[in-house]
């Protein structure tokens, strides 16, 4: 069973993507700022995460940032609520990162899913 | 031999016969009208004979004896005696002297023609002065006023610096001042009784001479100017000539002078230089330049303002300005103000109509107060053009504002937007999906299966319903996004996007934009899309190109709803010119088409044909701009009244060059 990290801070919102995930049979675990989830990486060893970008202190680029720093093995795909917000370029060249960048509302959990599995592979 | 030695009968003879000659010459010293005296050296009177003494209303006895000072008053005794002694101190008779006298007690005049002789001791010393002397006759009077005159005349035409002539009736001078004398660098000898043959040239003294017959030959005063060149620097002269009865000749003269008006030529030349330099400055001003006075009448009129009414500076000036320029009319009022507060009176962006239009003018109108005359200059500038920048200005920047809330709002919208969506999509998914592990298990644990929840959520409706979220907030998503379009700066870099694309949502835009006015009801019109599927990726600003086609769009439908064509219509054309690797695009309309005059403009900045306040002018322009400048694209309109209008746009894929 894959393990997958949801970081968002809207509660509503990061429930519904736990939700499908653990329909769809994945080992989901959440957390709420970017701190907690570099907490939760010491313990928990997820192979992908959905990253909210305007997040409570540290952002989500930031979070991403620190997380491959830390040599953490997992992937990373971007989800957004902002639409001014473009996927930096220092990002852009990381492996890990999907190049593919989701802009809330996901109407398609599906294709969220395959494009996690995508970047989780390419990138073990 | 001593007079003792004379018989006395010979003295007492000689006695007798002196007493004769005595007589005889008391009696020539009185007799006549030539008038004697004789008096000492030292202005005493010895003797005066009866015609000198009546000439003053006395007898001889009253002046004999006297001294003159006793008898004339000082200054004319001492007059007589300097006269005197000019002939006493020099010895020499002094000879016809003309004298006017007036007698004593009287106002008469006479003109005395005086000599007067020394007389000298028995040793050759001047001891006196005897004076004789008579009436002049009238004809000699006559040559003395003559004379008098002549000196007056003289002595004046010198004083006046200005060169003077007289010339006969044979063009001989006559008379000629020191100051002409001078100007023609001859004594005035050589000059007298000459004409204009002795100094000119034949061709030049025919010239002169022809001229001063029709002086010679008219009343008129003729005033001529002319110029030479004296020591390297040009002078102006001008002549004044007339012509005269000479009374002593009883032949028409002619009298001319001549001044230097150089100074006063260059002074003019000037003035009429700097006159012209500043009605050129004032001509070639972009504005409307009317100077008036304070009764309103025109008095300065420069190019704009003939070109703005037609009429023409020399029909303008001395009118009234309501008359030549009736829309200024209200203005005489500011003129008034002006003037008496010394300050100019501003009026910006003031409205008129003309042919439908509406116009803006900024009018300011500036006092002018020198020497008493008191008027303004009335300076009026279109500013119909800026006004509707203004209005583009603000027109966009309401649009930026639009997109600035919107993107500040998008985040937010988004989140619950997402937490709606998103749970109703997994709601669905347990409602429905027999594969999810978990639903089955639940199902069981509650006493039923998935087939039964799934029938009774599609037979109560709440699959529709959830679906209604989904569709609802797709909608509040799509409208967001396209709100977003215009936050987009303009420096945004272009991206790759797909022309088809783009036109859907841009008619998706176009079909939310509502008219706060309801100036068209996009919804009712049918769009026939015809697009070309190979067209590959175009790089450009969306955001741009949107707004293009959202205008095309926009003017399409206004026209045809304003036109109430029945089934509005627009066809959209899109495919792929391989040859000229670009991407065309049409837009067409069945609305009412536009007219030659108008389709010649309609790409023209501020070109409209909607009032002002309905549309600005830039629509078209601007996306022209955005077509030909900032994608290195073409625009082109075709159209005939009637028959409706096509837009075509063509975008090369490969504009890198054109690219900022």
């Amino acid at each position: 069973m894959n393990t997958i990290l949801i970081l968002d801070d809207e509660y509503v919102v990061r429930q519904s993507f736990a939700d499908y995930f653990e329909d769809s049979l994945w080992r989901v675990v959440q957390a709420e700022t970017a701190e907690q989830a570099l907490d939760l990486l010491e313990t928990e060893q997820p192979e992908v995460a959905i990253v909210d970008i305007r997040l409570p202190g540290i952002d989500g680029d930031e979070f991403i940032r620190e997380a491959i720093s830390r040599k953490k093995q997992l992937a990373f795909v971007i989800c957004s609520g902002s639409p001014s917000y473009g996927v930096p370029s220092d990002l852009q060249q990381q492996m890990k990162v999907s190049e593919h960048f989701f802009r809330k509302p996901v109407t398609n959990f599906q294709e969220l899913e395959q494009d996690a599995l995508r970047i989780m592979k390419k990138s073990a | 031999m001593s007079l003792n030695e004379i018989p006395k009968s010979e003295l007492e003879g000689e006695l007798v016969r002196l007493r004769q000659q005595l007589a005889e010459y008391e009696t020539i010293f009185n007799a006549g009208t030539i008038y004697f005296w004789y008096k000492d050296a030292h202005n005493r009177i010895l003797r005066v004979n009866n015609a000198a003494a009546a000439l003053d209303g006395y007898a001889p006895a009253f002046f004999e004896g006297k001294r003159t000072e006793d008898i004339f008053p000082k200054e004319q005794a001492a007059a007589f005696y300097k006269d005197d002694l000019q002939v006493i101190n020099s010895g020499k008779p002094k000879l016809n002297n003309v004298e006017l006298h007036t007698p004593s007690g009287t106002n008469e005049t006479r003109w005395l023609k005086i000599s007067k002789v020394p007389t000298r001791d028995e040793n050759g010393q001047v001891n006196g002065v005897i004076a004789y002397g008579f009436d002049l006759s009238d004809e000699e009077k006559s040559e003395v006023e003559v004379e008098r005159s002549k000196i007056l005349l003289e002595s004046v035409i010198n004083g006046i610096y200005d060169p003077i002539f007289v010339k006969d009736e044979k063009h001989r001078f006559l008379l000629l001042n020191d100051t002409m004398c001078e100007m023609m660098k001859k004594p005035r000898s050589e000059l007298l009784g000459k004409s204009d043959y002795d100094f000119f040239s034949k061709e030049q003294a025919d010239i002169f001479w022809a001229h001063d017959d029709l002086i010679l030959g008219s009343n008129d005063v003729d005033i001529n100017e002319e110029e030479f060149t004296r020591e390297g620097q040009t002078h102006t002269l001008s002549t004044i000539k007339s012509s005269f009865i000479n009374p002593l000749t009883g032949k028409r003269n002619l009298v001319g002078s001549i001044r230097d008006i150089t100074a006063r030529k260059q002074a003019e030349t000037e003035l009429h230089q700097l006159r012209s330099y500043l009605a050129n400055i004032i001509d070639s001003m972009p504005s409307i330049m009317i100077g008036v006075d304070k009764e309103g009448t025109v008095t300065e009129w420069n190019l704009e303002a003939a070109r703005v009414t037609g009429v023409k500076n020399k029909d303008a000036i001395g009118q009234l300005l309501v008359q030549v320029f009736p829309r200024l009319a209200s203005d005489m009022r500011g003129v008034n103000k002006a003037i008496s507060t010394k300050r100019e009176v501003i009026e910006l962006k003031r409205s008129y109509q003309q042919d439908d239009t509406t116009y803006y003018e900024d009018v300011i109108i500036y006092p002018l107060i020198a020497k008493g005359l008191e008027g303004a200059v009335i300076r009026v500038d279109d500013v119909s053009e800026r006004v509707r920048i203004e209005e583009m200005m603000i027109q966009t920047e309401k649009m930026l504002s639009v997109g600035g809330l919107a993107a500040g709002m998008a985040h937010e919208i988004n989140n619950p937007l997402a937490g709606m969506m998103q749970t109703a999509n997994v709601m669905t998914n347990r409602l429905t999906l027999e594969n999810i592990p978990a639903n089955r298990a639940v199902a069981e644990s509650v006493g039923t299966n998935m087939t039964v929840i799934h029938a009774f959520m599609e037979q109560r409706g709440i699959l529709r319903m959830l679906e209604a979220i989904n569709d609802s907030g797709e909608r509040v998503s799509g409208i967001v996004e396209n709100m977003l379009s215009f936050a987009r700066k303009s420096d945004a870099q272009s991206s790759s996007h797909n022309i088809n694309d783009l036109l859907d949502k841009s008619i998706e835009l176009s079909a939310t934009d509502y008219d706060l006015k309801k100036q068209f009801d996009f919804k009712s019109i049918s769009i026939i899309k015809d697009y070309a599927a190979d067209i590959p990726l175009l790089p450009c600003e969306a955001a741009k190109i949107q707004q293009v086609f959202l205008n095309l769009f926009r003017n399409g439908a206004e026209a045809m709803q304003e036109a109430k064509v029945a089934q509005p219509t627009f066809t959209v054309h899109s495919y792929f010119d391989q040859e000229h690797d670009s991407v065309c695009i049409a837009i067409e309309d069945n609305g009412p088409g536009i007219d030659d005059e108008v389709r010649k403009r309609i790409f023209e900045p501020f070109f409209t044909t909607k009032p002002v306040g309905i549309g600005t002018g830039l629509g078209l322009s601007v996306s022209y701009f955005i077509i030909t400048e900032n994608h290195g694209g073409e625009m082109t309109v075709e159209s005939e009244l009637g028959k409706g209008a096509r837009f075509c746009i063509r975008l090369p894929c490969n504009s890198n060059g054109e690219q900022p």
